[in-house]
């Protein structure tokens, strides 16, 4: 002890002797340096030590620390590290994260110290020798190597490879996520390749290959590793606590979003209650989808105090809790539920719960499903859940099918309700039949006494509360007291038909099951009136009301009085149907209207609706109305038929046609149309009607239904028209898909008239007639005949006749033979063809063509004897001037004069028109003038062929016979070749005047 | 006397022996067949057929879905695996081609269950590949079956013993190679044993034209 007190005095002593000798040169030299690696963890770590003098005093000191790399020292890191040195522990330690990976370079740390005490000088100490660690690139194996190895690094951060090639290699390149990265040229006797990959990303797969690619010795000339990217753990979402049976609490939670971290580096869970300080759970993520759940024993312990701590190798996420398990009870779903004491409005439900080693205070709730699928939720009281406890509920429905299932909760502290328990089903028993029928009827008169069907349905509060229902039907007299009869109706049926005198009746109808009866509806029905009459029974016969119908249905009114306390609406769904789906419908005193719709209600069918007012019990008809709910065209058109028929008028009827319920709309009344053959519509009192090809008709309304005959005025006689009749209802018409045609009668008049002028016509020609002489001389003088002239005065020629006339019989006073200079035009005619063109016959004999055996037309005397031929327009039978005005004279000659014959055809001296030449008025008029007797010599007649016909010769005398009339104007026309041409046949067929020289 | 009944009674036990033991190498030599179709061999070069398509998409597979695409990755996966037939194994006689078969398919089926647990534990759940890993499985089982059963009934029981487990490389890129490895040599050990299949059925289509020909000619020559 003593020794010991001796030598701490000493070494004080020694050090104020120090402190005073030399207070600038006192030195803490860092000494037993020591470097060392943490590969995992890329940390350099460094450990020193000064001496034991400065630990003794418990200097605080500052420490200059240089981390180098390479051979070169390069200096990449310093830093002063600040400490107070300790008696106990004597050696100092410093680390270094590096972000180059260790193995990749050599490393060297050297340190100074400085002692940060104002009795020492701050003078740092000399430097420490550089201690090093040597990096892969050093090393004399042939073996390549990449550093990190498998490392993990967060999205976006910036990750340092480096890879060290074996003894004597090159790196050639290096390849990372399919890039490639080309070793610089200038490194290229380097075995050691450092690059940096900056926000590295993280992709579709399991870790991305970093790649060197390297030439040199060794078995292997390549290093590479993978590299995954990934995120953070994220907080866990959703956590949730509680306990069902108080034994085991459970929390679960969902991991978040993905981190791309899986197997050894996917998220890890750890849940830490700090009370006890007990790691309750370790969980793995399996997929980041799928919640995490984590169970232990609660044991005594009731509150916890939690830390949820999510957490992979890039870093950790936290969550604290407190939780009180009394507050976190989620019981387990009630089970063997039951029903016992089954009655017909009440039922009690049994069932057991857990925990049974505990005894938990919960509340249950029952849910009663009706069967029209209203729910009922009823709750329990508090009960005990090692208890089997039992609920009963009452206000049920008798015979009544009920669906129960329920769920509990803890009752001090609700947390949550249980699942739902299975659920039961049961049927409530029997119970007598609540509530009434709604009774109706319809009463059929017969002989001796009335039908009544009976109809019934329940009212709403009517319950039959049993399956085997039957429904009882009592009727009896009430003026007279009888007994009542009775019938028994199945439950299938609701309605029956009884029979009934005339007298007033009371009927009941009242529903029965096994247990009871109902109560019953009554109705009255009144007796039959002295006149036959029934009282308040249906008058069909009253006059039916119409009423409109909508599409929400049919409107019924009728007139409220306070008379009544009730109104009944009845009427047939299906009216057109042998079961014609009877309905009714009762109404309050105060209701003076209804709005009548069925889904059986169609369009274009009527419904016949009656009204009832009703005063205890009996019934008093009110009204009829019918109605549709919409209106259609009819279907069935009206037979039209025309009953009467005039020049002007036509009268159509349609007296069948039926307006009753058969059809589809109440008929509103007639359209009558009328098709003439005109395009427009001109009758009088009509309308148009246009039709959609195009057609217009006359259109004529009736809006009287009742009226079923038009006549259809103002047409004309003899005239053909198509009629109509179309039926229009509010629902409006059919189209016309057929007419009745008619034609109108003649007009009798017209020929009235046409008589009348006949018989005028034939007065003036007798009048005529008898004065035909005076007429005459007044109107056509006479004209000289020639026969008659002295100058042809021959004997025996008698007057008025055609006679040949010997030349020996003809004493001539003079005859002047005249050469015509003028041409005349001749056209010869063969077989209707023209054979030359115009040829002037200057010749003035008379030639007659004949055709010869060859064929060729020889001009020839065609008669032993000539002859002289005239021809007076004025009494000529060739009276009409058509085409006989332009005949030719022809000349015939023969060998032998004698036989000679003179052929005269009237010589009208007018040049046949031609394309050349058309004579005009003037000229004929000119020639005129010259108008003279020309008498008829003997030509010499010679046989000449046409062909040796002169055509243009000199011209030659003729002798020519000018008529002695004056032509009017509009005879002389211009003829075409064509016209020409037609008057082949007319010449040949035109009779003539022979005027023979001689006879032989 | 008591010398021949001992010798009676020994002689019968002796047979009765011999009888169990027959029966007994009866039961052992037909009982692994039970279940086995007569036509496994051509199942086999059908099913090759199959799994020769489906084993080049699994390799793509996982060439995609490892990162390992570009050439200087893929060049890697070419390296020969022992296990696997250096030569055709189909220029082998039959019975040699089978057991050569069965032996290299025992070792994939190991081989596929290594890399099946590397990505289960690698990839994302419910990647595409472990789908595909999967199926092969089921084929290469399927394919083992039918090669068991095509040796069991020309009597050869295959040998089943297995090669010890390697080391698991830590290395998680080496385990892609390796996985990586043995997709690229199964992929081209099937493709030279459809290819094998392929020219021995048309021989044999030849043998069997000739065959009949030879049969044809025989009736001919008795026929003349």
């Amino acid at each position: 002890m003593d020794h010991s007190v001796l030598q701490t005095i000493l070494l004080y002593t020694a050090l104020c002797f120090s402190i005073y000798q030399g207070q600038e040169t006192q030195e803490f030299l860092p000494t037993f340096l020591k470097v060392s690696r943490n590969l995992p963890l890329q940390r350099l770590l460094v450990e020193w030590d000064v001496s034991d003098l400065a630990h003794q005093f418990e200097l605080e000191m500052v420490f200059d620390i240089q981390v180098s790399r390479s051979e070169e020292m390069n200096v990449v890191w310093t830093e002063y590290y600040n400490t107070t040195l300790s008696k106990l522990n004597k050696t100092l330690h410093w680390s270094w994260d590096s972000e180059l990976p260790l193995e990749c370079m050599s490393h060297s740390v050297r340190i100074r110290s400085m002692v940060n005490d104002e009795r020492f000088s701050k003078l740092w100490s000399h430097w420490s020798q550089w201690e090093t660690v040597l990096g892969l690139d050093t090393s004399d194996d042939y073996t390549p190597y990449i550093f990190p190895e498998d490392k993990v690094v967060e999205e976006g951060s910036n990750v340092t490879f480096c890879c060290i090639g074996g003894k004597d290699s090159r790196i050639l390149n290096f390849l990372f996520n399919y890039t490639d990265y080309c070793y610089p040229d200038s490194n290229t006797s380097q075995r050691n390749m450092v690059i940096t990959m900056n926000k590295v990303l993280h992709a579709e797969m399991p870790g991305i290959p970093a790649f060197c690619n390297l030439s040199g010795k060794g078995n292997k000339n390549y290093s590479a590793t993978l590299l995954f990217v990934g995120k953070p753990p994220h907080e866990p979402k959703d956590l949730s606590c509680d306990t069902r049976d108080m034994t085991t609490l459970t929390c679960t939670w969902n991991p978040g979003e993905d981190t791309y971290l899986y197997g050894p580096y996917s998220t890890k869970y750890h849940l830490f209650e700090r009370s006890s300080q007990k790691t309750l759970c370790y969980q793995e993520t399996e997929t980041d989808l799928e919640p995490i759940r984590c169970s232990w024993a609660i044991g005594q312990q009731m509150i916890y105090n939690l830390t949820l701590t999510a957490q992979n190798p890039l870093g950790e996420r936290s969550a604290n809790f407190v939780l009180d398990v009394a507050l976190r009870v989620h019981p387990f779903p009630p089970s063997d539920l039951s029903v016992e004491d089954m009655k017909a409005t009440e039922v009690s439900l049994y069932w057991s719960m857990q925990p049974k080693h505990k005894a938990i205070k919960l509340l249950c709730q029952i849910e009663n499903r009706h069967p029209s699928g209203e729910v009922e939720l009823h709750n329990s009281s508090v009960v005990q859940s090692n208890s089997y406890p039992h609920l009963t509920l009452g206000g049920l429905q008798p015979f009544t099918n009920y669906a129960f299932r329920m769920r509990c909760g803890a009752a001090s502290h609700f947390w949550k309700w249980s699942e739902w328990s299975k659920t039961i089903r049961v049927r409530t028993n029997e119970a007598a039949p609540s509530g009434k029928l709604d009774v109706w009827r319809e009463v059929t008169p017969v002989l001796g006494g009335r039908n009544v069907t009976l109809f019934w349905k329940p009212f709403p509060d009517y319950r039959a509360n049993s399956g085997g229902i039957s429904f009882e039907i009592t009727w009896e007299k009430l003026e007279k007291t009888s007994e009542p009869e009775h019938i028994s109706i199945s439950a299938l049926q609701n309605s029956t038909t009884i029979s009934i005198d005339n007298h007033s009746y009371k009927i009941s109808v009242a529903a029965r099951n096994n247990i009871a009866s109902s109560l019953p509806s009554v109705i009255i029905i009144s007796r039959v009136t002295d006149n036959g009459a029934e009282e308040n029974v249906d008058h069909t016969d009253l006059e039916e009301e119409r009423v409109n119908g909508t599409v929400d249905g049919i409107y019924i009114p009728w007139k409220a009085t306070k008379a009544f306390n009730g109104y009944i609406v009845d009427w047939c769904n299906f009216p057109r149907s042998q079961h014609c789906d009877f309905q009714w419908k009762r109404f309050d005193f105060n209701t003076s209207s209804c709005l009548i719709n069925s889904a059986a209600f169609m369009p274009g069918v009527r419904y016949s609706f009656r009204v009832y007012g009703s005063l205890a019990n009996e019934h008093f008809f009110l009204g009829k109305k019918v109605g549709y709910t919409k209106e259609l065209a009819p279907r069935l058109n009206p037979q039209g038929e025309i009953t009467e028929m005039t020049s002007h008028t036509v009268t159509i009827t349609w007296d069948s046609y039926p307006m009753n319920e058969s059809q589809p709309g109440f008929i509103r009344g007639y359209h009558v149309y009328v098709k003439t053959m005109e395009e427009e519509c001109s009758l009088k009192g009509s309308t148009k009607h246009a039709l959609s090809d195009g057609t217009v008709l006359c259109k004529y309304t009736i809006e009287n239904p009742e009226e079923k005959r038009y006549v259809v005025k103002h047409l004309m006689p003899e005239t053909t028209y198509a009629l109509a009749v179309k039926a229009y209802t509010g629902g409006g018409e059919t189209p016309i898909d057929a007419y009745i045609r008619v034609d109108t009668l003649h007009d009798s008049k017209i020929y009235l008239l046409v008589l009348l002028v006949m018989i005028h016509f034939v007065l003036i020609s007798a009048v005529c007639f008898w004065k035909i002489k005076w007429m005459k001389d007044c109107c056509c003088p006479e004209i000289p005949n020639p026969n008659k002239s002295k100058a042809l005065s021959c004997n025996g020629l008698k007057l008025n006749s055609e006679a040949v006339m010997k030349l020996s019989d003809c004493i001539p006073d003079t005859i002047v033979l005249e050469n015509t200079s003028e041409a005349n035009t001749l056209q010869l005619w063969s077989h209707g063809t023209i054979l030359g063109s115009e040829s002037k016959v200057i010749n003035p004999s008379w030639v007659y063509f004949v055709q010869n055996e060859e064929g060729d037309l020889m001009c020839t005397q065609s008669a032993p004897e000539a002859c002289t031929s005239f021809e007076n327009l004025a009494y000529s039978s060739q009276t009409a001037l058509g085409s006989s005005l332009y005949q030719n004279l022809w000349m015939s000659e023969k060998s032998e004069p004698q036989l000679s014959i003179l052929s005269y055809q009237p010589q009208h001296y007018i040049e046949i028109p031609s394309k050349d030449t058309v004579t005009s008025l003037r000229e004929i008029t000119e020639r005129e003038d010259s108008l003279r007797y020309i008498s008829q010599m003997e030509v010499p007649h010679s046989e000449v062929k046409l062909s040796n016909l002169p055509h243009s010769t000199e011209p030659l005398e003729h002798s020519s016979y000018k008529i002695q009339t004056v032509l009017g104007s509009e005879l002389v026309t211009s003829t075409s070749d064509e016209d020409i041409h037609s008057q082949d046949s007319s010449t040949s067929s035109s009779s003539t005047v022979l005027l023979l020289l001689g006879r032989h | 006397m008591p010398w021949n009944v001992k010798t009676l009674s020994f002689l019968l036990a002796l047979s009765q022996g011999l009888f169990i033991q027959c029966l007994a190498h009866v039961n052992s030599s037909t009982a692994p067949c039970r279940g086995c179709h007569r036509n496994s061999l051509d199942k086999i070069t059908a099913k090759t057929r199959h799994m020769e398509k489906e084993a080049k998409e699994l390799f793509r597979s996982y060439l995609t879905h490892q990162g390992l695409l570009t050439s200087e990755l893929r060049r890697l996966c070419d390296e020969a695996i022992q296990w696997f037939p250096t030569e055709n194994i189909t220029d082998q006689p039959k019975m040699v081609m089978l057991q050569e078969l069965y032996r290299t398919l025992v070792h994939m089926k190991d081989a596929l269950e290594n890399i099946k647990k590397q990505q289960q534990v690698l990839s994302t759940p419910g990647a595409a590949l472990l789908g595909r890993l999967e199926s092969t499985q089921w084929a290469v089982r399927g394919l083992l079956s039918n090669t068991f059963c095509a040796l069991c009934l020309k009597g050869v029981l295959p040998n089943s013993r297995r090669t010890p487990e390697r080391p698991a490389v830590t290395n998680t890129f080496q385990q892609k190679i390796d996985g990586c490895k043995v997709l690229r040599n199964y992929s081209k050990f099937l493709e030279k044993l459809a290819r094998g299949s392929g020219k021995k059925a048309p021989q044999a289509l030849r043998d069997q034209r000739k065959r009949r020909k030879g049969t044809k000619r025989k009736e001919g020559s008795l026929h003349s």
